[in-house]
């Protein structure tokens, strides 16, 4: 089934052209990985479906929903969750706190006010899931870079969303953390649609079946990791002057 | 339960009620009249400094022109005591106010009447600086206004309210404001009774608003504050709509600074635009800074202080204080941003982390910045 469907999408800013006619389909269960170089439009496509960024022309459908010219909140509320390249959490608050109000949206507003904050099963679950547990307790400034990158995911998943949009998850991450948040992928994706954008070739290799690659606001093929790798396009423009390195 | 854990428990409900009892029973009995009423008045602004501390200390909005909401709070109030005052005056023809019979004016204006009852002079002291700060928040939050622009605009509300009190003086009484309040639903307010009752009256409202507002931070709602204040663009990725979560936040600050000029204005006994202007809303804001923004406790301690010191010094040496409370204020952001309630976490964090100012993200460092 059809979840997320993009048509005819453009965006530009000013002159230049950000995102330039891009068709994308992903159905419901899809673990998409999204490559490209930089400027590619990578980021810009995802800040377009979640409404940071306003289509120029195309429509965006979700699940039934047309989504272009909704405010970033209402697409939220529709199902979409994201994650940002520079993790943002909320510093002040502990780390449970942040995860149980990622959880929190639904409630009404005099609900938000009068139930008491006793930790939900749900907190409890995504922290032990994502294996922040032994952190909840503690402000969420004390973490390190990746337990942050974690809590972030935590959080998404708090939200129940039906399609996650993750901006390069491992970035900054060390190897073993990389396994880590690969393997808690694979585990999601198993339960949820995912897009995700990623850098890292090698990352790339290990875990992604499904590629789509951007370049210069268009797509420029789409296949698993092995068609893509060989296009020669995607290892003239992506690969640049290292073609080699695509298929050792 | 154990002991300890039992102790540590009752610690805050006993320090409250051991407050509140001594504010009620101790006070009136080691403070002379004229004393009590001082110390009356200072509790008016600590109830201004609770709204400012939830509106700023909690959400983020800097909230500088609240002397806006005092006000529209004290005029409901004093128009209504002005109403009781004239209805009572043999020399008063039609029962107009003095300054509308010098102005020329022989029926009282439409927006006058519905004060002559006590119980609507209440209700619209309450929920006038509500409505106003709702619709002005509503508007603005929607815009995505923050920050600066919105400390501004907030000043610029002060500023226009003023000018429209002394441009009306047929209808407000001008610069000279509204003065001698003899009465109140029949009983006369200068009986020490009616000003022991007043003072009362502040102290329950200040606890109330207190115990409100504590209840407001510590729910969901309350964490949610202060992240929209840290990340307002990463919190609509968590689903939600900041605007009304801010909006209601800076009504309920302006309810409290409204029920606050309410009781100013009996206790004082005179409310005029040069006690609600730009200037007073700014020695709000600043009274919060000094004690604490980040502490409804320490906010509410800072404006008794500041009040307090300001009377002291002003009966000493009339000038200096000026001088002195904008020293205080650069010593406070400068050194210790988080004002006298935080002085002990910002002194750890300085002895714990060689360069806080790097590594220490500050609600105004992240406010507005982008996820």
């Amino acid at each position: 089934m059809t979840l997320l469907s993009i048509q005819g999408l453009t965006v530009t800013f000013g002159t230049f052209t950000a995102l330039n006619d891009i068709d994308l389909t992903l159905d419901e269960g899809d673990l998409r990985f999204l490559i490209g170089p930089n400027g590619a439009g990578k980021t810009t496509l995802i800040d377009t479906i979640t409404g940071r960024t306003r289509p120029t022309q195309g429509t965006i459908t979700f699940n039934g929903h047309t989504l272009n010219k909704r405010s970033e909140h209402h697409i939220v509320r529709t199902g979409i969750g994201r994650t940002f390249q520079t993790s943002v959490v909320f510093e002040e608050l502990t780390v449970a706190d942040n995860v149980d109000l990622a959880a929190s949206f639904r409630l009404r507003p005099w609900q938000l006010l009068t139930r008491p904050r006793t930790r939900t099963t749900t907190v409890t679950d995504i922290l032990d899931r994502i294996g922040l547990a032994p952190h909840a307790d503690q402000s969420a400034a004390t973490l390190s870079h990746g337990q942050r990158q974690w809590l972030e995911i935590a959080m998404l998943l708090a939200q129940r969303p039906r399609l996650l949009l993750l901006d390069e998850p491992v970035a900054g991450m060390s190897a073993e953390e990389r396994t880590r948040t690969g393997d808690l992928l694979t585990e999601i994706a198993t339960d949820h649609t995912i897009v995700v954008i990623e850098h890292d070739m090698d990352f790339l290799r290990r875990y992604a079946t499904d590629v789509t690659v951007l370049h210069e606001g268009r797509v420029l093929a789409h296949g698993d990791v092995a068609t893509v790798q060989n296009n020669p396009r995607v290892q003239e423009v992506y690969l640049g002057r290292n073609p080699q390195e695509a298929t050792t | 339960m154990t002991a300890p854990a039992l102790i540590t428990r009752l610690r805050g409900p006993l320090t409250f009620l051991g407050l509140l009892a001594a504010a009620l029973l101790v006070m009136p009995l080691l403070l002379e009249p004229f004393r009590l009423n001082q110390l009356a008045q200072y509790l008016c602004y600590a109830i201004v400094a609770l709204g400012i501390a939830l509106a700023w200390g909690r959400g983020g909005m800097l909230a500088l022109g609240h002397g806006v909401y005092f006000g529209l709070g004290a005029y409901a109030m004093a128009m209504h005591l002005t109403l009781a005052a004239a209805a009572t005056d043999p020399l008063s023809p039609g029962h107009l106010p003095q300054f509308m019979v010098w102005s020329g004016l022989t029926e009282l204006p439409w927006f006058w009447r519905p004060l002559t009852n006590p119980a609507t002079a209440i209700a619209a002291a309450l929920l006038v600086p509500t409505a106003v700060a709702a619709l002005l928040g509503w508007s603005v939050f929607r815009q995505r206004v923050r920050g600066a622009y919105f400390a501004i605009l907030n000043q610029a509300l002060a500023a226009a309210f003023v000018i429209l009190l002394i441009g009306q003086q047929h209808l407000t009484g001008g610069s000279n404001g509204l003065t001698d309040f003899p009465v109140f639903a029949g009983t006369s307010l200068y009986t020490p009774t009616a000003q022991y009752t007043l003072y009362a009256l502040t102290v329950l409202t200040l606890g109330a608003t207190y115990l409100l507002f504590r209840h407001i931070t510590l729910s969901r709602y309350g964490k949610l504050l202060i992240a929209i204040r840290d990340g307002e663009d990463r919190v609509r990725y968590l689903g939600y709509d900041p605007t009304w979560i801010k909006t209601l936040a800076y009504a309920l600050s302006a309810t409290a600074a409204g029920a606050a000029g309410a009781l100013f204005v009996p206790i004082m006994g005179i409310i005029s635009p040069s006690l609600i202007g730009v200037i007073p809303s700014i020695m709000m804001v600043l009274a919060v800074a000094i004690g604490g923004r980040y502490s409804l406790a320490g906010a509410a301690t800072g404006a008794v202080l500041m009040n307090a010191a300001q009377t002291t010094f002003a009966e000493t040496f009339a000038g200096g204080w000026t001088y002195l409370q904008g020293a205080l204020f650069v010593i406070v952001i400068a050194l210790a941003p988080r004002g006298l309630a935080g002085l002990t976490r910002t002194a750890a964090q300085a002895l714990s982390r060689p360069t806080p100012a790097n590594t220490t993200p500050t609600p105004e460092t992240t406010t507005g910045s982008h996820p």
